[in-house]
C-alpha cells in the first residue's frame, strides 16, 4: 500500500488516483478493474462520427462540383439521399443491435424517403407514390409476417413492428385521398393487405394476439 | 410463464431519458474475500433469477407506454471488461436490462433504472451472493435479512407502491420549477466512458464524527461536497450561486413496502453560497433541510403529485413518440437543471452475521449524466463505508478536494482506488 504525500490517502496503485503523483515503481498486487483497451474504445467511439463526417463531406464536395459543372441540374440531391440511405443502413441496419423488426421498418421508411426524393428530382412522374411505395410497404408487412411465422415462440417480439407496418399500409391510401397519388389500385391493395394481415393475426393467433394488443395499447 | 408488468411511475422517466450520455444504469457490488468462481456464480444466478421476476424481464414497445414482459432466455454472468454502468446492449445481453458481472473478488449487478432502485437492486445482490456462498458450501443463513431464493415471489414485491400510497390523484399543480443550480462542466473523457474512484473509510468513526458536528453521515458527506464544489466555484471566480446536491430518498422507511421496483423520491439540498459561508453554517443548513425534506407529509405530497401527473388521461393517451421527447425536456429543464450533483447513500447494509466474514465491503456506482457529469454513490458494509465518484469528464478537482478534506477534517485513513478510465498508463 502506498501513501500519497500530496493527498494524504492510501492507495494500492503506483500512481495516486486523485492527483496522479508517481508513488512507486511496483505494479499493484491487487487488481480492482480490468485493463481497458483504449485504442479499441476510441475506434468504437469514433466510427459512427467518422461515417457521418465522410457522408457530409462527400455531399459537400459533390455540391460544389455540381455547381461548377452543371448548375442547371442539381444532381447532388441524388447523392445526398444515397448518402442518407447508406448512413441509415450502416448505423442502424448493419452496426446497431436493434431488433430485426425495427431494422426492417427503418429500411422501409428510409427507402420510401429515398424513392420520393428521386421521383421528385426526376420530374415528379409519381411512380414512387403511385406504385413503388405501396409495393415496398406490402413487402415490409410480408417479410415481418414470414419472420413471425418462422421464429414461432419469439413471434411476440415482432408485434409492435407489424402493427407499425400495418399502420404504414394506410399511408398510400391517404396519399391517394389527398391527391398526392393518382393511381388507386396499388394504394387500395396496400390498405387491404394491411387489413388482411391484421385479420389473419386475429383469426390464427386470437387469444395471444389480443393479449399482445392489450399490452401494447395499455394506457 | 407469460407475466407482464407496467413500467412503474419512476421507471417511465428513466425509460424516456436514457441515451448514450445518460445510460440510466447503476451498479451495486460486493467485494468478497475470495476470487469469484464464474461457474458457481452462473449456477447461483440461474436459481436467483426466478425469484426476482420483475428484474428478469425484457422491454417491449407499446403505443402509449412501453412495458415489461417475462424473458425466457438465460441471464448469463460475464467477466467485467467494460467501464462500469456502460449502456446495456440488449442484443448482447439476451434482451435483459440487468447484467451480472464478476472480476477478481467482485460480484457486480448493473441495472437499468426503469426496473428498480438501489433498494431493489441490493436485495437482488444480497440473494445472489447468499446463494453463491451456499453453492460454495459456506455455512450461511438468511436470518430474515436476505430474500431466500427458494421462496416464491410475493405479490407485494411486484407492486407499484406509488399507486398504493397515493392518497390523491388530483394534484394538478406541478412542482414549482426550482432555481437553477450551479452545474459542473468539463471536457468529455476520451474515449467517452466513466471514470470511477472509490474511497474507503471507517464507517463508525465517520458516523461518530458526523454526530459530534450535530448531523448525520449523509448530512456530513453532503456538506463536504457542497463546500468543495463551492471552493471550485471560487477558483473559477464566481463565488455566488446555488450548490444543490440531489439525495435520492427511499420511501420504504416512511411508507412500509416490500416492493422490489422503484420507490424513491429525491430531496434537493441546496445552499446559496456567497463566498463567506463557513462550514458550520453549511452543516446547519444541510441538516435542517434534510429533516424538512424527508418529513413524511412532504414525501406524501411528492407521491401524490407524481402519481396524479401520470394519471392524467391527456398524458396517458399521448403516444410515446410524442411523450418521451416532452419527458426528456422536462427532465433536463426541471430535474437536471435544479441540481449540481447526485449523492445516493444506500446506508448500512443489513447482512446476516454468517455472511459477513465472506464479504469485504460494497460499492455503489451512480451513472453520470450530461448536466450532472460527476455523481456520488455511498454504501456501508462490514463497518467500511465506500464513497464512489463516477465522472464522465476529465476534470477531477472536486473529487480530489473531497477526499483530502475528509482526511483533514476527520483524521481518518482513506484508502482510494480507481478504474483509471481515460488515464494514460
Amino acid at each position: 500500500m502506498n501513501r500519497c504525500p500530496e493527498c494524504d490517502v492510501m492507495t494500492v496503485h503506483r500512481r495516486c488516483p486523485l492527483c496522479q503523483t508517481e508513488l512507486s515503481e511496483a505494479q499493484a498486487a491487487i487488481r480492482w478493474y480490468p485493463d481497458y483497451d483504449r485504442k479499441q474504445q476510441r475506434i468504437r467511439a469514433r466510427i459512427s462520427r467518422l461515417a457521418i463526417f465522410i457522408g457530409i463531406l462527400a455531399v459537400l464536395v459533390c455540391f460544389f462540383i455540381n455547381l461548377i459543372v452543371l448548375p442547371q441540374f442539381l444532381w447532388v440531391f441524388y447523392v445526398a439521399v444515397a448518402v442518407f440511405y447508406a448512413l441509415v443502413s450502416l448505423s442502424h441496419t448493419i452496426l446497431s443491435a436493434s431488433h430485426i423488426g425495427g431494422k426492417i421498418t427503418a429500411q422501409v421508411i428510409s427507402l420510401t424517403i429515398v424513392l420520393l426524393v428521386i421521383d421528385a428530382m426526376s420530374g415528379a412522374v409519381q411512380w414512387s407514390v403511385d406504385y413503388v411505395v405501396p409495393a415496398l410497404i406490402i413487402a415490409g408487412i410480408l417479410v415481418i409476417t414470414i419472420i413471425m411465422v418462422t421464429v414461432r415462440l419469439k413471434w411476440t417480439g415482432y408485434v409492435s413492428f407489424l402493427l407499425m407496418m400495418i399502420g404504414l399500409g394506410f399511408v398510400p391510401a391517404v396519399l391517394y385521398l389527398t391527391g398526392l397519388a393518382t393511381v388507386l389500385w396499388p394504394s387500395l391493395v396496400a390498405a387491404l393487405y394491411a387489413v388482411a394481415t391484421f385479420a389473419l393475426m386475429l383469426v390464427f393467433a386470437n387469444q395471444a394476439f389480443m393479449t399482445q394488443l392489450g399490452r401494447r395499447f395499455h394506457l | 410463464m407469460d407475466e407482464w408488468y407496467r413500467i412503474d411511475n419512476t421507471g417511465k422517466i428513466f425509460h424516456a431519458v436514457s441515451d448514450t450520455t445518460n445510460s440510466s444504469v447503476f451498479r451495486v457490488a460486493m467485494i468478497l474475500k475470495e476470487q469469484v468462481d464464474p461457474e458457481c456464480l452462473q449456477s447461483a444466478l440461474d436459481i436467483v433469477a426466478v425469484r426476482f421476476p420483475t428484474l428478469t424481464v425484457r422491454v417491449r414497445k407499446g403505443l402509449f407506454w412501453d412495458f415489461m414482459e417475462h424473458n425466457d432466455e438465460q441471464l448469463l454472468v460475464k467477466q467485467e471488461v467494460d467501464y462500469p454502468c456502460a449502456p446495456i446492449d440488449r442484443k448482447e445481453n439476451n434482451a435483459y436490462l440487468i447484467r451480472v458481472l464478476y472480476y477478481e473478488q467482485r460480484i457486480s449487478v448493473e441495472i437499468f433504472h426503469s426496473l428498480t432502485d438501489g433498494g431493489g437492486a441490493m436485495e437482488f445482490l444480497k440473494t445472489l451472493v447468499y446463494q453463491y456462498l451456499r453453492l460454495k458450501e459456506h455455512d450461511v443463513t438468511a436470518d430474515d435479512k436476505v430474500l431466500r431464493p427458494e421462496d416464491s415471489p410475493k405479490r407485494e414485491e411486484t407492486e407499484d407502491s406509488f399507486e398504493r400510497y397515493a392518497t390523491s390523484h388530483s394534484v394538478r399543480r406541478p412542482e414549482k420549477r426550482g432555481e437553477k443550480a450551479y452545474q459542473i462542466e468539463g471536457k468529455t473523457l476520451d474515449p467517452p466512458g466513466i471514470h470511477v474512484v472509490h474511497g474507503v473509510v471507517d464507517a463508525s468513526a465517520l458516523n461518530r464524527h458526523a454526530k459530534s458536528l450535530g448531523t448525520s453521515l449523509t448530512g456530513l458527506l453532503t456538506s463536504v461536497l457542497i463546500d468543495v464544489v463551492h471552493e471550485e466555484k471560487i477558483g473559477q471566480g464566481s463565488p455566488e450561486g446555488n450548490v444543490v446536491i440531489a439525495l435520492p430518498i427511499s420511501l420504504r422507511r416512511a411508507f412500509p413496502s416490500e416492493t422490489l421496483r422503484n420507490f424513491f423520491s429525491v430531496a434537493n439540498i441546496g445552499v446559496p453560497m456567497d463566498g463567506y459561508m463557513q462550514f458550520d453554517d453549511i452543516i446547519g443548513t444541510v441538516t435542517e433541510q434534510l429533516v424538512e425534506k424527508t418529513d413524511k407529509a412532504r414525501l406524501q405530497q411528492g407521491i401524490n403529485r407524481f402519481v396524479s401527473l401520470q394519471s392524467s388521461l391527456f398524458i396517458r393517451a399521448t403516444p410515446v413518440f410524442l411523450k418521451y421527447p416532452i419527458m426528456r425536456f422536462g427532465f433536463n429543464q426541471i430535474g437536471e437543471r435544479a441540481k449540481t450533483m447526485t449523492l445516493s447513500n444506500l446506508g448500512n447494509l443489513a447482512l446476516p452475521e454468517s455472511m459477513k466474514p465472506h464479504v469485504e465491503r460494497m460499492e455503489i456506482i451512480l451513472y453520470p449524466t450530461r448536466k450532472s457529469p460527476i455523481n456520488c454513490g455511498v454504501g456501508t458494509l462490514n463497518d467500511q463505508l465506500t464513497v464512489t465518484f463516477a465522472r464522465s469528464i476529465e476534470e477531477s478537482t472536486i473529487i480530489r478536494s473531497f477526499f483530502r478534506r475528509l482526511r483533514q477534517m476527520t483524521g481518518l485513513e482513506v484508502m482510494v482506488y480507481s478504474n483509471r478510465w481515460g488515464e494514460e498508463r
